[in-house]
């Protein structure tokens, strides 16, 4: 053991006096400059879903609660004349659908639960690819 | 401690002081590039690769979760890119076999009225690790330079730590081997 140890602390000591092989001068600099040559260059990001989808999706979706609760007021009777006044100017949705109240605030809850999950997924990503 | 130093200065850089990183290349700068150069076996490659590893480095820096330390890691990168590097070029890293047998050149010009001193022991043996084959010359730089230990030096050339144990002890023997001859060379010339 002692011989291992006499060729090991000789190696070692080779070693230490030889130095290891050295890089040509500026080396870090070199370095340096790609690398912040790479954070300035913008990175371009995109959106999980762009902004003009989100406002078309929750456009729609209003258009939709709008269209419901018209449908609804009809369906008591009542007649609401200044959602009417809207929807027919609206010739496209004039639709004969009688939906039951029930399944219009389903409906309604569950878009209004996607529209919530949708930005927090958007901001989930946002924040996990910085 | 080492560890804390550089742990300091990798969440600096995390943290987004992309100079603070600049201490890191300047601490592992040499190591880097010796590992490189005893793979690629040429300076210029070497130099080429060792900035790739850095880059490399600095990009993966996010996922480096301390598990190992940072040398290890960053030993790694080098180790692996600069193999892949030498697959681009398609060459192989040659393990080229040791000729145990001295030169008789390194012995003739030697006046005989010189005795053989600890010096030039260490001149030789400076001499036969140089011309150890490119992975034993590895081995040697990580384990007696860096100080690693069996089990890192195992991970960043990516095989089992009993075959870096077995590949040590074969240096140590081709290494005694030399010093063995040279003793008896100076038995002979002292005759």
């Amino acid at each position: 053991m002692n011989h291992q140890t006499d060729i090991d602390n000789l190696i070692k000591n080779v070693l230490k006096e030889d130095g290891l092989e050295k890089p040509s001068n500026g080396f870090t600099g070199k370095v340096m400059h790609i690398i912040m040559e790479m954070d300035v260059k913008p990175v371009s990001y995109k959106p999980l879903i762009p902004k003009y989808v989100l406002v078309g999706i929750f456009s729609g979706v209003v258009l939709f609660i709008l269209f419901l609760f018209s449908s609804n007021l009809k369906q008591a009777g009542n007649s609401s004349t200044y959602f009417d006044k809207v929807l027919n100017s609206l010739q496209i949705f004039q639709f004969n659908l009688e939906i039951p109240a029930q399944f219009s605030y389903i409906i309604t809850s569950a878009l209004i639960m996607l529209m919530i999950q949708v930005i927090l997924i958007g901001k989930i990503y946002k924040k996990n690819h910085r | 401690m080492e560890n804390n130093v550089d742990t300091i200065y990798i969440h600096r850089t995390l943290n987004g002081d992309t100079g603070a990183f600049s201490f890191l290349v300047e601490k592992y700068q040499q190591m880097v590039y010796t590992l490189a150069t005893k793979i690629l076996g040429n300076n210029e490659d070497a130099e080429d690769a060792a900035q790739e590893v850095f880059v490399k480095c600095y990009r993966a820096l996010k996922r480096y979760n301390g598990s190992a330390a940072f040398s290890t890691w960053l030993y790694k990168i080098t180790y692996n890119h600069s193999i892949d590097v030498l697959k681009s070029k398609h060459k192989k890293w040659h393990t080229t076999e040791w000729k145990g047998d001295m030169e008789p050149g390194i012995i003739s010009h030697q006046s005989l009225d010189e005795k053989i001193d600890l010096k030039e022991i260490q001149v030789l043996l400076k001499e036969a690790i140089h011309r150890l084959a490119p992975d034993e010359q590895l081995i040697v730089t990580l384990y007696y330079y860096e100080g690693l230990a069996l089990k890192e030096i195992a991970e960043i050339i990516d095989i089992r730590e009993n075959n870096v144990k077995i590949k040590l002890h074969r240096i140590r023997t081709k290494l005694q081997q030399l010093l063995k001859s040279k003793n008896e060379i100076i038995s002979i010339l002292n005759l």
